[in-house]
């Protein structure tokens, strides 16, 4: 495994329009078997990342390689490897959904009829497929769109804001759909996106991008813990003015206070503490139901990082 | 190569548009052979005289000392006198309207072939825009050369179905209008020496068809590149049937007065005027019309293929 070609790698890949720079020196690697984010506010160079690495808009400086292959040397063998979806998936309406699978289909050597039934029937379109697309719901579309992207078994499945306009059904049905394409047939997954509540539970990393420059590329788990800043957190714990008594010895001069809701103590302590806290709660016999964590979610620490992010 | 061209015909063929066209160009073909028929001149029994009328008109013309012919009316019809004669000499009718003459008249709807296709071409690319399917048609394992090439292609195929039909049916309803029966006859014309000669009817539809298609092609191709390059239909049709309409015309006016008018486009897309021995200057010849068509063909092929597969896809 670890000697394997990365699925997708970035070097040096910078754009530039005129004397503007959209994107610049951007390096990282994606295995395969990994879902990874582009995170970014809008007009941070997540899109034209994108467009980039599937041959869309010419590279001005540096390289994209897919599975070891230069996309814009080898533009055809590397796209052999690349399915995606820019944007939105937007079909031929005219034309049914299958004949839309058909058309690109056609544009990839060996897919048959079969792959196309196969396709059509994991991402549960079978019932609807012979309908024209214009009759489709965005939900609907957005799954044909996956689907024409997985039609050639590719190793790279790049999504550009998949959950745009996806009700929370839909958006955790995708989640789960990558989680297992990444997992079950080791496809790398690329999405982006400013629903930062969604790449948490998406993605194994991400890398946060502002102004076309590569903030950092860290693991969600490294993201969350190597935060060390004192957050609100909710006890949510039965009599709370007596708990409020046992806590207060514990910190020293942070705010604990009863939830002005009623609804338990909420406490200004740091990740590490929290197991502390609790264990002091739970050894002087009061019963603990949960422990919340109000803020400093991903988001938090997105805004703090992109400095509150506002579009140049 | 030949999947892309497959993809290409479905996405024209699976609009409704694209019947429409067909159905109007066959309901046009329909109403003229209905007014043909109505405002038909009742066959003429004693046509010899008439003819004979004919020649003895033009002499008269001809001999006119007072107002003296240019050389080439003067050309023209000493040219008809010897074909009127030759009718004579040969027992044909020429006044008879027969179900070839309906089809050899009906190919100057080859003009609605050239705008229904321009249509096309004008949007085979740059709908892909509008639509935003551009986007998922080039990340796919094949070069934007290849999408190109077919596009072009594919649009050329709607051109030929459209004249097939054109074709099969104008000689379809001139025969059931006019009547079958006038296979053998000949179409009788005289060269740029005089000499006079007679050709096949299908031959000389087929002819007419082929001149014709000069205009088309190019029409069609303009329309094509300014679809690949700015990338939107509207401009592209409205600009390419903008050219055809005018195109002539502008030559017309300028072609008297300037040499350099012999270059412009329209100045060499009726290569029929060789045949009939009436370069619009006399400096211009079929292999210089010839040279002019495919040095402008080359260009806007150029200019659209790299716009195509060169530029970002951004939008």
């Amino acid at each position: 495994m670890t000697t394997q070609t990365p699925a997708i790698q970035l070097r040096n890949l910078t754009k530039r329009i005129g004397r503007k720079t959209i994107v610049e020196d951007l390096n990282f690697e994606i295995p395969r078997g990994e879902v990874f984010g582009l995170l970014g506010p809008n007009g941070a160079g997540k899109t034209t990342t994108i467009r980039m690495i599937v041959g869309l808009i010419k590279i001005s400086q540096g390289q994209v390689l897919i599975n070891g292959i230069d996309v814009e040397k080898n533009f055809e063998q590397a796209l052999r490897h690349i399915g995606a979806i820019v944007e939105n998936p937007e079909m031929y309406k005219f034309l049914s959904g299958y004949d839309n699978l058909v058309h690109f289909g056609r544009m990839v050597p060996g897919v048959t009829r079969e792959r196309i039934d196969e396709v059509v029937k994991l991402i549960g379109l079978e019932n609807r497929i012979h309908d024209k697309v214009k009759t489709y719901s965005l939900g609907m579309r957005q799954r044909l769109g996956l689907a024409q992207a997985l039609l050639h078994r590719p190793s790279v499945l790049i999504l550009d804001e998949p959950t745009n306009g996806l009700d929370p059904a839909g958006i955790r049905e995708l989640r789960d759909h990558l989680r297992n394409l990444a997992a079950e047939e080791n496809i790398a997954v690329v999405v982006s996106s400013h629903l930062l509540s969604e790449m948490e539970l998406m993605c194994d990393r991400v890398a946060i991008i502002q102004h076309g420059k590569l903030v950092s590329v860290k693991t969600i788990r490294e993201l969350i813990q190597e935060d060390t800043e004192v957050r609100p957190v909710l006890f949510d714990v039965e009599r709370a003015e007596e708990a409020q008594q046992v806590l207060a010895p514990l910190l020293q001069g942070q705010v604990c206070e009863v939830a002005a809701d009623g609804s338990g103590l909420l406490v200004q302590a740091t990740r590490e503490q929290v197991p502390t806290l609790n264990a002091a709660l739970v050894g002087a016999g009061f019963n603990v139901y949960g422990i919340r964590t109000v803020a400093k979610s991903l988001e938090d620490k997105f805004l703090e990082m992109t400095g509150g992010g506002g579009i140049v | 190569m030949f999947n892309l061209i497959a993809n290409e015909n479905m996405k024209i063929y699976r609009r409704p548009r694209t019947w429409i066209m067909v159905g109007v160009l066959l309901v046009i073909l329909a109403v003229v052979a209905a007014l043909t028929n109505h405002f038909q001149v009742p066959p003429q029994a004693d046509w010899h005289s008439s003819v004979q009328q004919d020649i003895k008109e033009s002499e008269k013309t001809l001999a006119d000392a007072e107002n003296p012919l240019p050389e080439r009316v003067r050309h023209q019809i000493e040219a008809n006198i010897k074909v009127d004669q030759y009718y004579l000499e040969h027992d044909i009718n020429p006044n008879a309207y027969t179900g070839w003459s309906f089809s050899k008249d009906s190919s100057q709807l080859i003009i609605l072939i050239t705008i229904f296709t321009a249509i096309v071409a004008g949007d085979i690319v740059a709908s892909e825009f509008t639509w935003g399917t551009i986007k998922l048609l080039l990340i796919r394992p094949v070069s934007r050369s290849k999408i190109y090439v077919a596009k072009y292609i594919a649009t050329l195929l709607f051109a030929l179905l459209l004249l097939v039909f054109l074709f099969v049916w104008s000689y379809l309803i001139g025969g059931i209008v006019f009547g079958f029966d006038s296979l053998n006859m000949p179409y009788v014309y005289a060269d740029v020496d005089g000499a006079v000669h007679q050709m096949s009817m299908v031959g000389y539809v087929l002819q007419t068809y082929g001149y014709q298609l000069v205009d088309l092609l190019m029409i069609v191709t303009i329309s094509f590149m300014i679809s690949a390059s700015f990338r939107s239909s509207s401009f592209a049709i409205g600009l390419s049937l903008f050219v055809l309409f005018t195109g002539k015309v502008i030559v017309g006016e300028l072609i008297g007065h300037f040499e350099w008018a012999k270059y412009i486009l329209f100045a060499n897309t009726d290569l029929q005027l060789y045949q009939l021995g009436q370069p619009l200057l006399p400096s211009m010849t079929l292999g210089f019309s010839v040279t002019v068509l495919v040095v402008y063909f080359l260009l806007f092929q150029a200019v659209a293929w790299w716009m195509f597969t060169k530029r970002d896809v951004a939008a």
